[in-house]
Parts: C-alpha cells; sequence; structure tokens
C-alpha cells in the first residue's frame, strides 16, 4: 500500500535562496542517476539529503560542486544562472563540500590540508607558511580540536582524517556547506562538537546541506529533508512531519520492520564454539575473556581506539598475541590469516574497500578468492563453476549487480558489503566476525545484511558484530560487550538494556581523544 | 624541525652515506679531497643535476619522464646546427633561451597526451622520446657538427674561478652557477608557490586537487613545459662542454638523472620529493662515477655499483619509512 506523504507545508517566508537546482538531469550510461531533480536553498537553512546508496545523491553533490555537468537543467547560484559551474566558480561562490572519501591530501601535513584551498580562492601565488599555520589553528579552534599541524596526514587515523576534511571546510567564508556523511569515522564525542558547530553556522546563515544514513543525526540537525529515491527527489518537506519510520519508509519504498535477533541455544550444547582466554595484545588490547555459542551473535561496541578492530583481527591470526584459545574446546594456535581460515575463520573487515575487496576485479573473482583452493580441481579452475557459484551469491544474498562479471568498483557501498560477506560464506566458516559491517550503508540494506546475518546464526554459525552503531548492536546482537583502553568492561544481554544505556556505558569517562 | 626528525630524515641517511664514502675515497686516493676534485665533482654535477631538477617536478605530479635526454639532445643539435650554419655569432643567452623554448614545447607536445587525454607517463613519454629522436636523425641531422656556435666554445672555456694548487689549476666552471641557480628557483617554485604545492596536491591526489579548485591540466602542461625548457637547457650546456653536438651523445643517460631522483626520496606515485635530497642524490652518484674512475676501476663497476647503491637506497628508504610509521603508532 502507498503511504501518502505528508502535505507539504509551505515554506516560511525568507530571504533570496542562496541556491536552486532546476530539473538537473545527468546520465551515466544507461543508468539515470538524476531524473530532472529541482531543489533549492536558503541562507541559514538546513537541509538533510537522504536516500538509500545509489540513488543519485553523491551525484547532486557533485552537480553542485562543479564536479559533474548535468546534461540538462540550470543552477541559480546567488541569482546568476549557470548552464555549467566549474569547482573554481562553485567555492568561489561560497560552495564547500566536505567529501565521503574526505578528498584529503595524504602527502601534506594538517596546517596545508586545510589551508590550501582557502589560498585557492584567494588566488594567492605564493606560500607563507604562517599564514597557512594560523588558518589551519583558527579551523580547528572552531572545531575545538586539536590536531599536531605539521603532521603528515596519511600518518593520522581515519577520524582525524575526517577533522582534517571537516576544518578544511570551515576555513573559508562558506555560503554553502555540504557534508557527506561527516560522522561515520567520528566518536561520540566528536560527532557533538560537530553538532554544535553546525548550529553555530546555522546561526550565522550559511546553508547546510547534510548527507546521512544515520536517522538519530538527520533528526538532531536538520530542518528540512529530501529523499532521493532512484535519481527522483521523492520528498522535500519540513522535519518535523516526519518519525524515523516514516523516513524510512519514503527511503526505501517499503516498510522496513526492525525485529530483535533471538538468540535460542542449541539443545544439548555445552562447549562454546569459541572461547578466549586472557588474550593480550601489547600497546592493542588486555586480559580479554569471553566465550561464543553457535546460534549466537556476540556484539562488541567501544569508542575507536579501544582495541575491538586489534581484537578481532587477533581472532583472525593478525598481529602478536597471547593467551588461549579454544575452538569447539580444541585450544588452537591462530598465528596468520592461513590459520584462521583452515580453521573456519571468516573475517570481514571494517574498510571494505581497501581490505575487502579488489575494487578492479569482477564480482566473480571477489567472491571465490578466499575459497579457490576448494574451488580448484588440481591446479585448474572451472571458470564457468565459479560463475555458477558467484551467481548462486548474488541471488541468494539479493545482490544488485547486473552479472558477477563486473568489477567490483561499480558497485554501492550495501552491494560492496555483501560481496565481501559472500567471499567468507563460500569458505563455510564455523565463526564469523563481522568488523562494522554496514557503516556507510544505507537503511534498506543494512536492514537486508542484518536478516542475512541473523538467519546465518539461526543456522547455527557463531557470530561476533563490532560496530559503533549502538541501535544495530541492540537489534542484531544477543549480548554485548563494551570495551575500553583495551580491557573488556561490561557485558550485558541486549534484552536487558536499550539504547541509551549502553551510549552512555560506552562514552562515561571519556576524557581525552583517541585514536587520532 | 628537532633533530631527531633531522636524523630520521632520508637527506640525512644520504648525507651519511656520502660522508662514509668520501672517507673511504680520501684514504684510498690523496687527490679525492683537493680543490682541484671538488670544482670537478661540481661540474659533472650539473648536467645531471639540472636534469635532476625536470625529473623530480615530473616525480612530485605522480609521473615520469623517459623523453627529457631525447629533448635535450634535440635542442642541442637543433640549435648548434641552425645557429652554427647560420648565425655563428649569437650571443651565449639566446642560444640557451632557443634551446629552453624547443624544449619547453617538446614539453607540451608530453603534456597533451599525459594531461588531456591521461595516457600514462611512462607510455606517453617512452614514445614520445623515440618520436623525437627519430625526427631529429631525419630531419635535423645523424652526423656529429663541429662547427658549432662561437659562444659555445667560449661558454666551455668560461670560468668562475681559477685556483692554481699543486695538481694544476682549479677551475670553477660557470655552468655550476647556472646549475645552483635552477635547483635554487626548483626549490622556490616548489616551497613557496601555489603553483609548486598544486604539484604536490597533484602527486597526492589528483582528484582531491581539482576539488579543491587547482586546475590539474593547466599545472601538469606546467610540469611537463618545465622539465622539457630545462631538458633544452642542459642540451646546450652538453655542446659547449663537448664543443660539439652529436646526435647519439646523452641518450641512455636517462636512468641516471631518473636514479639520482628517486635517490633523493620521491616515491613512485608521487607527491613527494624536495630538492635537497635531489641534490645529495646527484652528488651521491657522481662521486661514485667520478671517484671509481679516479681508482682506476673499470667503468662497467661503475655501471653495477650505480645499480646497486640504487636498490640499496631504496631498501634503507622504505625500512626506514616502514619504521617511523611503527614507531609513531607504538607512541
Amino acid at each position: 500500500m502507498e503511504r501518502p506523504a505528508p502535505s507539504a507545508d509551505p515554506r516560511p517566508a525568507r530571504g533570496s535562496c542562496f541556491l536552486e537546482l532546476r530539473e538537473i538531469d545527468k546520465r551515466f550510461g544507461g543508468v539515470h542517476a538524476l531524473d530532472h531533480v529541482s531543489f533549492s536553498i536558503c541562507e541559514g537553512e538546513t537541509y538533510c539529503l537522504m536516500g538509500e546508496n545509489g540513488s543519485g545523491k553523491s551525484t547532486l553533490i557533485k552537480v553542485i560542486s562543479g564536479v559533474y555537468t548535468a546534461d540538462s537543467g540550470e543552477m541559480i547560484l546567488n541569482g546568476k544562472s549557470y548552464r555549467h559551474i566549474t569547482p573554481t566558480q562553485a567555492i568561489e561562490a561560497g560552495i564547500q563540500i566536505i567529501y565521503q572519501d574526505f578528498s584529503v591530501f595524504p602527502n601534506l601535513t594538517v596546517a596545508e590540508n586545510i589551508a590550501l584551498s582557502n589560498l585557492v580562492i584567494r588566488r594567492k601565488k605564493t606560500i607563507d607558511r604562517k599564514e597557512i599555520n594560523a588558518i589551519a589553528k583558527a579551523a580547528l579552534d572552531k572545531l575545538g580540536v586539536e590536531l599536531p599541524l605539521d603532521r603528515e596526514v596519511s600518518r593520522l587515523s581515519v577520524a582525524g582524517k575526517q577533522i582534517v576534511a571537516i576544518a578544511r571546510g570551515l576555513a573559508q567564508d562558506v555560503k554553502l556547506l555540504v557534508m557527506d556523511e561527516p560522522t561515520t569515522a567520528l566518536t561520540h564525542k566528536e560527532i557533538l562538537a560537530l553538532y554544535r558547530i553546525i548550529d553555530t553556522l546555522k546561526a550565522k546563515g550559511i546553508a547546510i546541506i547534510f548527507v546521512s544514513h544515520k536517522l538519530e543525526e538527520v533528526f538532531s540537525i536538520s530542518q528540512r529533508i529530501a529523499i532521493l529515491r532512484n535519481g527522483k527527489k521523492v520528498l522535500d518537506d519540513s522535519i518535523s512531519n516526519f518519525d524515523k519510520n516514516s523516513l524510512t519508509y519514503h527511503m526505501t519504498g517499503r516498510e522496513i520492520p526492525s525485529v530483535p535477533y533471538e538468540y535460542i541455544p542449541a539443545p544439548h550444547e555445552t562447549t562454546p564454539i569459541l572461547q578466549v582466554e586472557g588474550l593480550s595484545q601489547p600497546g592493542a588490547f588486555h586480559d580479554i575473556s569471553f566465550s561464543l555459542h553457535t546460534h549466537e551473535i556476540l556484539g562488541i561496541t567501544g569508542q575507536l581506539g579501544c582495541g575491538r578492530t586489534e581484537l578481532a583481527k587477533a581472532l583472525f591470526g593478525i598481529g602478536k598475541n597471547h593467551g588461549r584459545i579454544c575452538l569447539s574446546g580444541q585450544e588452537v594456535s591462530i598465528r596468520s590469516v592461513q590459520d584462521a581460515h583452515r580453521l573456519g575463520i571468516g573475517y570481514v573487515p571494517e574498510d571494505r574497500l581497501s581490505e575487502g575487496l579488489f575494487l578492479q576485479r569482477s564480482l566473480a573473482d571477489n567472491m571465490t578468492a578466499a575459497d579457490v583452493d576448494e574451488l580448484a580441481h588440481g591446479i585448474l579452475l572451472d571458470r564457468k563453476e565459479l560463475l555458477d557459484v558467484s551467481r548462486s551469491w548474488l541471488n541468494q544474498l539479493d545482490i544488485a549487480a547486473q552479472g558477477p562479471e563486473i568489477p567490483a568498483s561499480n558497485l554501492s557501498g550495501g552491494n560492496q558489503q555483501r560481496i565481501v560477506l559472500a567471499k567468507w560464506l563460500q569458505t563455510k566458516p564455523k565463526l564469523l566476525i563481522l568488523n562494522c559491517p554496514t557503516v556507510g550503508v544505507d537503511v534498506g540494506s543494512k536492514n537486508q545484511i542484518h536478516e542475512i546475518v541473523k538467519q546465518l546464526a539461526r543456522e547455527g554459525m557463531g557470530i561476533i558484530v563490532i560496530s559503533d552503531d549502538i541501535g544495530e548492536i541492540v537489534t542484531l546482537c544477543s549480548r554485548v560487550m563494551i570495551m575500553k583502553d583495551g580491557r573488556l568492561v561490561k557485558q550485558v544481554n541486549s534484552a536487558d538494556t536499550t539504547v541509551e544505556a549502553l551510549e552512555r556505558d560506552v562514552i562515561s569517562d571519556d576524557d581525552g581523544r583517541e585514536g587520532v | 624541525m628537532n633533530l631527531r626528525k633531522i636524523v630520521k630524515s632520508n637527506e640525512f641517511f644520504l648525507f651519511a652515506v656520502i660522508a662514509l664514502m668520501c672517507i673511504v675515497f680520501g684514504l684510498v686516493s690523496p687527490s679525492f679531497f683537493t680543490v682541484k676534485n671538488l670544482f670537478d665533482v661540481l661540474k659533472s654535477m650539473t648536467e645531471t643535476g639540472i636534469l635532476a631538477m625536470g625529473s623530480l617536478v615530473v616525480m612530485i605530479s605522480g609521473g615520469i619522464d623517459l623523453s627529457f635526454m631525447a629533448i635535450a639532445v634535440f635542442a642541442m643539435h637543433t640549435v648548434s646546427r641552425l645557429f652554427g650554419l647560420y648565425w655563428n655569432s649569437a650571443p651565449m643567452a639566446v642560444l640557451l633561451l632557443c634551446g629552453m623554448i624547443i624544449g619547453l614545447l617538446l614539453g607540451l607536445f608530453n603534456s597533451i597526451f599525459i594531461a588531456k587525454f591521461n595516457l600514462p607517463p611512462f607510455i606517453t613519454t617512452l614514445g614520445t622520446s623515440n618520436i623525437i629522436k627519430g625526427f631529429l636523425l631525419a630531419f635535423i641531422g645523424s652526423k656529429q657538427f663541429n662547427k658549432i656556435p662561437a659562444a659555445m666554445i667560449a661558454f666551455s672555456k668560461n670560468n668562475l674561478l681559477t685556483i692554481s694548487t699543486d695538481e694544476g689549476n682549479a677551475n670553477l666552471h660557470i655552468g655550476v652557477l647556472i646549475f645552483f641557480a635552477i635547483a635554487a628557483a626548483t626549490s622556490l617554485l616548489l616551497n613557496k608557490t601555489m603553483l609548486g604545492r598544486s604539484i604536490y596536491c597533484i602527486g597526492g591526489s589528483p582528484s582531491s586537487s581539482e576539488r579543491i579548485g587547482f586546475r590539474n591540466l593547466r599545472i601538469l602542461m606546467f610540469v611537463y613545459a618545465f622539465a622539457g625548457a630545462i631538458a633544452g637547457s642542459v642540451g646546450i650546456m652538453h655542446a659547449s662542454f663537448q664543443r660539439m653536438s652529436n646526435p647519439f651523445d646523452l641518450v641512455g643517460g636517462e636512468l641516471n638523472v631518473i636514479a639520482a631522483v628517486v635517490l633523493g626520496g620521491p616515491r613512485v606515485g608521487g607527491g613527494y620529493g624536495n630538492v635537497t635530497g635531489t641534490l645529495l642524490g646527484v652528488l651521491l652518484i657522481t662521486l661514485i662515477n667520478n671517484s671509481l674512475v679516479m681508482l682506476k676501476i673499470p667503468t662497467f663497476w661503475q655501471s653495477a655499483a650505480t645499480g646497486l647503491i640504487i636498490i640499496l637506497g631504496t631498501v634503507a628508504q622504505m625500512y626506514r619509512y616502514k619504521h617511523s610509521v611503527n614507531a609513531e603508532k607504538g607512541a
């Protein structure tokens, strides 16, 4: 049943619109990325732009920033009409984009990364180090964050890079700030600081377009919301007319129930599938003990830098650690990825782009990569068999792809994540570790991934999920462990806790930045 | 920059290796630590050193230029022949300028393919290098040319400073001054101008560079034109040093220059490198070549020694990079 959209309220009387897009149309080959999208944003307005992966959000942003040229349509910026705008024109008009991939220069220092675009706009020809440092310092101060100005950006953590990207957007006289998922790598405290900055910017009359998959965020910062679906704008309204469920509905075009996972222990099972005792890794985590049974989904959460990723990797044979690890009651030594593989452990990494996928290779190559030894007949591979295996995974995991032979880089985040998942499922693991399985994945796909994981657990796999997203942990996992500074500080059944209580546990005593 | 950082830097490492080599050579050959040898080494560095500045800029931008020797030879032979035959009395400045303009145009020719059509620089410059060589031999001449303009001959004898020593006269050639001036200008360009920083930006991330408003096309055109112009000037100087123009000279020397630049710190892929490191790299390569001659070691060993130094230098760079990253992580 099609749910009627709440009637659009007339927008309050306001000043001149800073940016207006009229009937913007853009195609990539056969894909209609933007289908006659019209959109306008005025001074001081905060828009949230939502939509599933591949709905056209990024394309729209790139049209606004001048990186892409629209096939047809008109752009009115400060009352002036443009058929096409160059990145320089957009920047000079006061449009700043904080890209999802940060767009930082890994080889330059923090200060240069932040200050350079400011200097570009001012058409500076020469470089003054003091000025660069001053600009960078001022921008970081606005964020209330300290970073070493002369540190090379390649040596920062992901969160540090994100901060640099945001600070760069704030380093000039900005009229429209577009943030493409700016909070994916930030800790709770940094996100709160960002919200405060957004409030200040709003008060200064700066228009903000905020792209996010996190529904909570949308409600805390934006006044209006626009939703794209398959390249069309399906909604443009005041946020107060919606709640989380109705937004999800408009984004995906379907109702998505959120049912917590119910863990039913296997009858007569006494030995856990995984038992960890006193596991330590110097500089990462200390004295970690826990167990995991089949059919169980165990969540691990904690701030960035708390040791959760190192712990996951340790179970997958990466890093030097000591302590006892038992699989189904047998003590094992996991010293390499090969060991883990042989013992039936699968690991879906945090950063699928750099650790999980061969982006330029086909989906089939990706999905069969971990199981090549099993699929081989002697020393030969049967190409047709690999393709058949891959097609069956595309079906089973409902991956939207034209076929198993397209490169992995063509897929959206949610589908890419399912390819990584398929790669490990193909090895028929007994224990599966998922590190932030839904980062940068839209609501619809996220839910589908959750359903896949729950189904795997019901079928008897033991699953560990590491995530920042407390909402995800509570619906997906039957039990949660919280890590802090490399130690396990709390274990609780998710049925006995709430999202709010867990969030408090995670951020308590959060002084001092970590992981930068 | 604090002391620890300096000690860990690539430049310090090169400096230490050079110092060590000097000590060894000094112990073996008494004529090593003499003013005459110093001046000779400086003069030997001139051509490689100037060419290295062009290569450095290209490598920072994330590319590589294999055509600069072909450009240098082309500029050398064209200018030598044309001026030698038709305007023998042209002043050196005009000759240098013409060489640089020819080089600049050939560099722009490279950049059309690389910047405009996004062809890989390695393949493009390998191709253009052959085109340029072919053109040169077909249309300009394939024979050694001896009647080079008078100003070139005069330039080869133009010394800034002559000191008489026990080993004979030690001459500091004016080419050394040009070399230092170009190195200083390159350093200024890279560090003190937006254009220079934009070259590092392209090397670090071309898409990010475009996004903050740099015009990658123009910047890359500049980069290859700069490398071309520099190669052109070296061509003129080379003919002058040799007092003749041989179209088969220089060719094959590309790798020596690239090796010197690579030793100085740029990483394949771009974004890194500086003039100081490159100068040290050039000095190291020149010292090896010169000193092995002085020690009467056969030339084929020079080639082997250069190759060995390149590999050892790169290994040391990688090792120290990994080490420093680990040290920071542990901190």
